[in-house]
């Protein structure tokens, strides 16, 4: 909550700063902003008693955690993006204050306690991200991106507002807690409650990029500035797969017998489609969009079977999914790849060390190898749903095979001994910094299942 | 735990050694890895399996970081430490030997076998067993010479796709099982159809990574474009993890169904050792022989392996032991001649005996053994395998006796067509000390190995009888 | 005697080998020599005083190689009076023949390897012999196996015939791999059977009549014992290396090929002979394949023109004899024969060593003649070696051969007469050769005659002491009329300390008839002489080239034996392999991984071609599976409410 309003204030505060056209007070606004949230999302007790009564937004237990990821991963984009909004002196600062104002509404998707609150936050989320996506004015792939973004967006957004209409109709509730009793209870019109269900779980999949929902991905991911890109596809995936599961998993459990099987259905698709389209893209962004419409599948598997640690399953597949792309992106920003043409990546891995071990640890880690924390994070998925549904992870499996692919191919670009070397751009210290920062993480990540 | 943390940590020093004293940094690690493990011998219980380390609380879905040893293991551990060793040594004077970037990736490949080792656990097991497909594959790419990358997708993809459908039968058995620690997965009794499934798992894995005969398609081309370093890690050190896979993991968890489907393994074997012998007489691409070469011989070990009896399982390991040593010293022979001639193709080699004599003798001593001459401990491992396969079924084991004489063909050809005739090049530097150590190590090993085969016995038998002993009662 | 002793004999010629073997390209030629030939010699004192002192068979086990639940294998030697009979052999003729080779090699670089390569063979067959069990004798059987390899090969960088020799090199190591697979199966058997290797337990067991074992068992135990056999001692199916191992020194060819090695087989049956008893129709198969096996060498012995292969062929068809004997179940006549045939055998090789010697590396008879002028000591012991071969009366062949002319004789009658033809043709061949050589027309070209000249004492010496054995080489064995109290000293030494030997009762023959059969050999021998001394003795009628009839091309030819082999087996093979490796290698398995990827590859752009790029079009598919969906849930509803 006081986190929460932190961010806000920062946001004002860069927000502020462009009327001055200090941009590089807008960051440190940012940074420190997120670095104080950080710390008082970690504070055990909330430090200064404030709206204290107020139930709309709570934080707890995972939502603690994954609010932390979120802010974590915004603030490597940000810092990373800066290099990029320090140059334009009018935009750069608003650039960061929409960052900002946007993961708010990530925080509130993840701290809410009604429906109300929901869609508040789901829109605070989504708003800035239409005019990010757009944010580089020189691009008509940027424009294009965001024209995509915006009407696919809007279309879906009248699904999951019908969808909470007649949920509320069904329940007569807006507060998550009463609703589940009402439904254990089974006091409710059920079949407009399954309607309501399957038009949010529509537009949930719609907003976590899944098949048969995912045609905006591609586009927009590609058209975007490489590190609003990497925010829809970290960010804001993170927040709306914790969304998803708070929503299906925690409260729609008893008429699961509606939704599991679409879920199935798109997740079965989505295996698949992401993968083997992915073997045909030359550009990096795009290729990164499709690997993401298969790892959202991956990371559906934790709405299948209710249990309680699946949301650690969740977060641990979350950090290793988030800091590759992150990473990732952060390499074509490190090696000026401007047109985000995969051949630009050729032997850059042996020109650039550091390039490499990333290339190496954030592409395997996406494979699923070990030690990396993809690798822990899709197992765990996995196991736990392979008693439900054997065929489904068999199928989880079979395409992470297919997809071993690509990137495979990928590290062998990356690894390919180049006859014309290119003349040798040191990479800026603050991308280094994201780098190893990234590197780390993904290595390390898994560890939090020792003390989680 | 020490075990597999200090080649962790010799492959992280080794980015920051710098080149010029990198070769005795490497040299001197791998060594010390294998003085410590032969200190730890002597109080080391036979009879009883240890355990080194445990998670103490109650980790995410049963994973019980736990790892043991017993005899098998240990002696495995102990081939690893001595060929890695010997790889460093016969790379000494190699370009390769110079770059921080392959010493590290060579102990993270050890700091990984080990791990396969010692896991007793199925996830510990499943992570250090992919593990080791990271380092050994950027070896290959990144200094291998092979033109077409094709061969090397195929092993990743292959070996890959082999480990994923392992890990699906690890999910099978930990479903049913408390937790995945070993003893409590092979307590599992699944129905038949699905055991039979959880080991086809097993087997597509293991198969592809030995090979067995149909999964070997990565193998020659593989061999034939890495480097001497990498063909040695992979045919001495690789393979053996896949054998040990089968012993440790694929025999006790799926064991009855193994009794009704042994043939399988036992027909792919032996077809493996007729057909590689075959392919391998008609190679002119010295590594593409001794791929084939092995192909054949690792048949011989695999049967050993179906036949589910003490005696073969010793058999085997004696073979294990002697093939690990053995690809050592001839794929040392093939670079040696590969790098001094810049050819692989034997047509092109002749009379080396004549220029070089001590590099002559010593191909004459490791091709005598690799035909498994008597003194020398193929000679062992195969009299036992091939007996306990003669005593299984009588045709399978004359079939299986067709290796002494095809083995004597191929290996005799590849010998006397590079070092026999009149000498074509006119000078061809001889053996230097590092070459000559690893030959004479690899030789002196092999003739112990098969002058006295009862200490590794010793060393391995209790720890086989506990395995066959489970699956006997599994049986019941 | 202790077992030290015993020891020391045994690996005198390993340790001087391994001395050779590490530092001997340092060493003086002649001393690596000196120390190989004196280290061979005094292993040969120790066994005189071994055979001497030797009461009853000793055992030794000196460790345990390695065990299991069913069976344990041990190191062990067993010392009796036919190990140490052979080990006599072994060693007294292979010290001379080390004293020739210290002559006969030229190439004074490669002495010491030639040195080790020999006294490891002398332990191989040392450990043979002395074995305790079929596992010791199987060590013994390779090693020796290894070593022919490595001294056939010998000249491999030769230019002209470098490999040729290695490919007769390779061709008896794989050749006698076969034999050994069949040894192997033996063992199996054997382990299987009485879960023990060892002679003495075997036939203990087998006497004992606890195990009741099927017949099909001994058959084809015994059958797979022969099949070994006929590896090592060159008989059909396996015997074509033989000739062609003649491409390595001719010390070698005296030592390997003619005096031990080759008796291996022999001396295996001897020692199984308790199994070859109960299995009387592989005895039979014995006899038939070892006289086929005689009349073929002899008959490709006629028309030979090589005087190594005309000796390497009348090896085969004397190896053919002793089989014979093993088959008539006569086994001390074997190794009588054995032993005779060791000495003017080996005199023989030698003589065609130093002739060859002489006639810088010139080897065909037809450009020889008239040699007795120049090569006394040589002619001399050549002439005698050819009495002992063809039977002349009181030399050491008459007697052993005479012995398995009379076991034939009393087993059928067809035999007695194919082995008579034998007895004729080996008459004919070595008269012929003999005659060749050293008189008839002198066919040498000046050059070679301009220095031809005796060889030096260390090849002189070795070949009288084994002429004065192949005169009176028979005196170990005399028949009962003539040897009076001492008759059958070999044969009743055998038949005391062996197992199974004193089993075997003999229907010995009347002396009249034995005394018959004696005359008409010894009548052969000389006609033979006579004849072949009209047609050879004093000009020389077959000119080379002349038009050869069917049977003299035959026999020239060798019978097309090894073109057989070729166009059955080898040929067969390397189609095979051919064919298997492009269908599995080329087609199958690359057509497999070529079919996954491609259908990847094509569903892939299938799938893309949803994404078109515009919205309506994106926003129709999603409303599209929309509907789906709710079809879907409208579908199965009813299913659960």
């Amino acid at each position: 909550m006081e986190a929460l309003l932190l961010l806000f204030l920062s946001g004002m505060i860069s927000m502020a700063a462009s009327m001055f056209g200090k941009t590089q007070l807008a960051l440190a606004a940012a940074l420190m902003g997120m670095v104080g949230a950080i710390f008082l999302m970690m504070a055990p007790a909330p430090l200064f008693q404030f709206a204290s009564q107020y139930q709309g937004i709570s934080f707890e237990g995972f939502q603690i955690h994954f609010s932390i990821l979120c802010i974590a991963l915004t603030a490597l984009i940000i810092w990373g993006d800066s290099l990029r909004l320090l140059q334009d002196k009018e935009n750069g600062s608003d650039t960061i204050a929409l960052y900002l104002f946007s993961l708010c509404g990530v925080l509130i998707l993840i701290g809410f306690k009604d429906l109300f609150m929901f869609f508040l936050g789901l829109e605070i989320m989504s708003i800035p991200l239409y005019v990010l996506a757009g944010s580089d004015k020189n691009s008509s792939f940027s424009r294009e991106a965001a024209v995509k973004y915006f009407f696919t967006g809007s279309f879906i957004t009248c699904f999951i507002l019908l969808g909470i209409a007649l949920i509320y109709g069904a329940t007569g509730t807006f507060e998550l807690a009463e609703m589940k009793q009402v439904i254990l209870e089974a006091r409710v019109n059920l079949p407009m409650l399954q309607v309501g269900t399957i038009m949010l779980a529509i537009g949930f999949l719609f907003k976590v990029g899944a098949a048969p929902f995912h045609f905006w991905g591609p586009d927009v991911y590609q058209g975007s500035p490489n590190y609003i890109t990497a925010y829809m596809a970290s960010t804001i995936k993170i927040a709306m797969l914790f969304t998803f599961y708070t929503f299906f998993s925690l409260l729609f459990e008893p008429i699961s017998k509606t939704w599991i099987p679409l879920l199935q259905a798109a997740i079965l698709i989505s295996l698949f489609l992401g993968y083997l389209v992915a073997l045909h893209q030359t550009y990096f962004k795009r290729l990164l969009a499709y690997s993401s419409i298969t790892h959202s599948a991956f990371a559906l598997f934790s709405l299948l079977c209710f249990k309680e640690s699946s949301l650690q399953h969740l977060f641990i597949f979350t950090i290793g999914y988030g800091f590759s792309i992150v990473g990732l992106v952060s390499s074509q920003v490190a090696m000026r790849n401007t047109e985000d043409q995969i051949d630009q990546i050729k032997g850059k891995g042996l020109q650039y060390p550091l390039l490499g071990l990333l290339w190496v640890s954030a592409l395997f880690s996406l494979t699923g190898l070990p030690p990396f924390t993809g690798f822990f994070g899709k197992t765990f998925l996995f196991y736990e749903a392979f008693s439900h549904f054997p065929a489904l992870v068999i199928a989880g499996l079979i395409s992470t095979a297919i997809g071993s692919y690509f990137y495979l191919q990928l590290i062998m670009h990356a690894f390919q001994q180049e006859s014309d070397q290119a003349t040798k751009t040191p990479i800026p210290l603050a991308l280094q910094a994201i780098l190893l920062l990234c590197i780390c993480s993904i290595c390390g990540g898994w560890l939090f299942i020792f003390w989680i | 735990m020490e075990l597999i943390l200090i080649p962790l940590l010799l492959g992280i020093l080794s980015y920051l050694i710098p080149k010029n004293i990198l070769p005795w940094f490497a040299l001197l690690g791998s060594a010390l890895v294998l003085i410590h493990q032969i200190t730890l011998l002597p109080n080391f219980d036979l009879q009883s399996t240890i355990v080194l380390w445990k998670a103490h609380e109650a980790m995410p879905l049963g994973l019980t970081f736990e790892m043991k040893w017993d005899g098998f293991s240990m002696l495995m551990l102990l081939m690893t430490s001595s060929i890695s060793f010997l790889i460093f040594l016969s790379n000494f004077n190699r370009n390769l030997a110079k770059s921080n970037n392959f010493t590290a990736l060579a102990f993270f490949m050890q700091f990984g076998m080990n791990g396969v080792f010692l896991a007793a656990d199925g996830m510990l097991f499943y992570i250090f067993w992919e593990f080791t497909l990271i380092p050994i594959f950027l070896i290959l790419y990144l200094y291998g010479t092979g033109s077409s990358r094709v061969p090397l997708f195929t092993f990743f993809i292959y070996t890959f796709a082999g480990s994923l459908a392992m890990l699906a039968s690890f999910m099978a058995l930990g479903v049913f099982a408390s937790d995945f620690s070993h003893q409590s997965l092979i307590q599992v009794q699944l129905d038949p159809t699905l055991s039979f499934w959880v080991m086809m798992g097993f087997f597509i894995a293991f198969a592809v990574k030995i090979p067995l005969f149909p999964f070997h398609y990565w193998q020659p081309q593989t061999y034939s474009d890495a480097p001497m370093a990498g063909t040695m890690l992979l045919s001495a050190l690789m393979l053996k993890m896949a054998l040990f896979g089968i012993v440790k993991w694929m025999l006790p968890t799926c064991s009855e169904v193994l009794y009704q489907s042994k043939w399988l393994l036992l027909i792919l074997s032996l077809i493996g050792i007729i057909y590689g012998a075959l392919v391998a007489m008609r190679q002119y691409d010295i590594k593409k022989l001794y791929a084939f070469a092995s192909l054949s011989h690792l048949g011989i070990i695999t049967a050993a392996l179906a036949l589910l009896t003490e005696a073969a399982l010793f058999g085997a390991s004696i073979q294990i032991l002697n093939h690990s040593l053995l690809s050592v010293g001839m794929f040392l022979i093939a670079d040696i001649l590969e790098n001094r001639l810049k050819t692989k193709d034997i047509r092109q080699i002749g009379g080396i005996a004549k220029l070089a004599p001590s590099f002559g003798f010593w191909c004459a001593i490791i091709t005598l053994a690799s035909v498994s001459v008597p003194f020398t401990a193929g000679f062992i491992g195969e009299f036992i395998i091939l007996l306990e396969l003669f005593h299984h079924n009588n045709i399978m084991g004359i079939l299986g006796l067709s290796t002494i004489v095809l083995g004597a063909v191929f290996m005799l050809r590849a010998f006397q067509l590079s070092m026999f005739g009149f000498p074509i090049i006119s000078s061809f530097q001889d053996l230097t000390w590092n070459e000559l150590a690893v030959l004479l190590l690899v030789s002196v090993a092999v003739l112990l190995l098969g002058l006295f085969p009862d200490t590794v016995s010793q060393l391995v038998m209790p720890a086989l009888q506990d395995i066959i002993s489970s699956i006997q009662d599994s049986k019941q | 005697m202790s077992l030290q002793l015993f020891l020391a004999m045994l690996f005198l010629p390993l340790i001087t080998g391994g001395i050779n073997g590490i530092i001997g390209r340092k060493l003086p030629y002649l001393l690596s020599g000196s120390i190989a030939s004196i280290s061979v010699f005094l292993s040969f004192c120790i066994a005189l005083f071994i055979f001497f002192n030797l009461q009853e068979p000793v055992h030794y086990t000196i460790y345990n190689v390695f065990s299991w639940q069913k069976a344990s294998i041990q190191f062990g030697f067993q010392i009796d009076a036919l190990s140490s009979w052979m080990s006599l052999i072994i060693t007294g003729i292979g010290c001379l023949i080390h004293l020739f080779s210290m002559g006969y090699v030229e190439d004074k670089n490669e002495f010491y390897k030639f040195f080790t390569y020999l006294n490891l063979f002398i332990f191989s067959m040392l450990l043979l012999v002395f074995g305790s069990n079929y596992f010791v004798m199987f060590f013994g059987w390779e090693g020796v196996g290894v070593c022919s390899f490595l001294l056939i090969g010998f000249n491999y960088s030769d230019a002209k015939k470098g490999l040729a020799n290695a490919m007769a090199a390779r061709k008896a190591f794989i050749m006698n791999r076969i034999g050994d697979a069949g040894l192997l199966v033996a063992l199996f058997l054997l382990l299987q059977e009485f879960q023990t290797l060892e002679y003495r337990e075997i036939y203990e067991l087998i006497q004992s009549g606890e195990h009741q074992l099927s017949h099909p068992f001994y058959f084809g135990l015994a059958l797979s014992l022969f099949f070994a056999a006929t590896g090592k001692s060159a008989q059909i199916p396996l015997f074509t290396w033989l000739p062609d191992a003649m491409a390595g020194p001719t010390p070698v060819s005296a030592l390997i090929h003619a005096a031990t090695m080759v008796t291996a087989g022999i001396f295996m049956v001897v020692r199984s002979n308790f199994i070859f008893e109960l299995a009387p129709d592989v005895k039979e198969i014995i006899l038939w394949i070892g006289l086929s096996t005689a009349l073929i060498g002899a008959f490709i012995a006629l028309k030979q023109n090589d005087i190594k292969k005309v000796l390497a062929y009348s090896t085969v068809s004397q190896l053919g004899l002793m089989f014979v004997a093993l088959g008539c179940g006569a086994y001390t006549v074997a190794i009588f024969h054995v032993t005779t045939h060791a000495f003017f055998k080996a005199l023989l090789f030698l003589c065609a060593g130093s002739i060859i010697h002489a006639m810088h590396h010139e080897q065909d008879i037809r450009k020889m003649g008239q040699l007795k002028s120049y090569m006394k000591i040589t002619h001399l012991c050549f002439l005698i070696g050819t009495l002992a071969i063809i039977g002349f009366p009181f030399l050491s062949g008459f007697f052993s051969k005479d012995e398995i002319i009379a076991h034939a004789y009393s087993h059928h009658p067809i035999v007695f007469i194919l082995t008579l033809f034998v007895v004729i043709m080996t008459a004919i061949y070595m008269s012929r050769l003999y005659y060749r050589i050293f008189w008839g027309n002198e066919n040498i070209d000046e050059h070679t005659k301009s220095h031809l000249h005796e060889s030096p004492w260390t090849m002189t010496l070795p070949l009288s002491l084994l002429a004065v054995g192949a005169l009176l080489g028979g005196l170990l064995n005399l028949p009962s009329f003539m040897g009076g109290g001492h008759a059958h000293f070999l044969s009743h030494l055998l038949e005391h300390q062996v197992e199974g030997l004193d089993k075997i009762q003999h229907h010995s023959l009347s002396n009249s008839i034995s005394m018959l059969l004696m005359a008409s050999s010894a009548a052969i021998a000389i006609f033979a002489l006579y004849f072949s001394y009209l047609k050879w003795g004093k000009t020389n009628k077959e000119i080379i080239g002349s038009k050869a009839g069917i049977w003299q091309s035959l026999s020239s030819n060798r019978l097309y034996i090894d073109e057989l082999y070729n166009a059955i087996i080898v040929k067969p093979t390397e189609k095979i392999a051919a064919r298997g490796e492009y269908l599995i290698e080329k087609i199958i398995l690359s057509q497999i991984i070529q079919w996954i990827g491609t259908s990847l590859q094509w569903s892939g752009s299938l799938l893309i071609r949803f994404q078109k790029g515009t919205v309506n079009q994106y926003i129709f598919w999603m409303i599209f599976a929309t509907l789906l969906f709710f079809l879907y849930t409208t579908l199965t509803i009813h299913l659960w409410n």
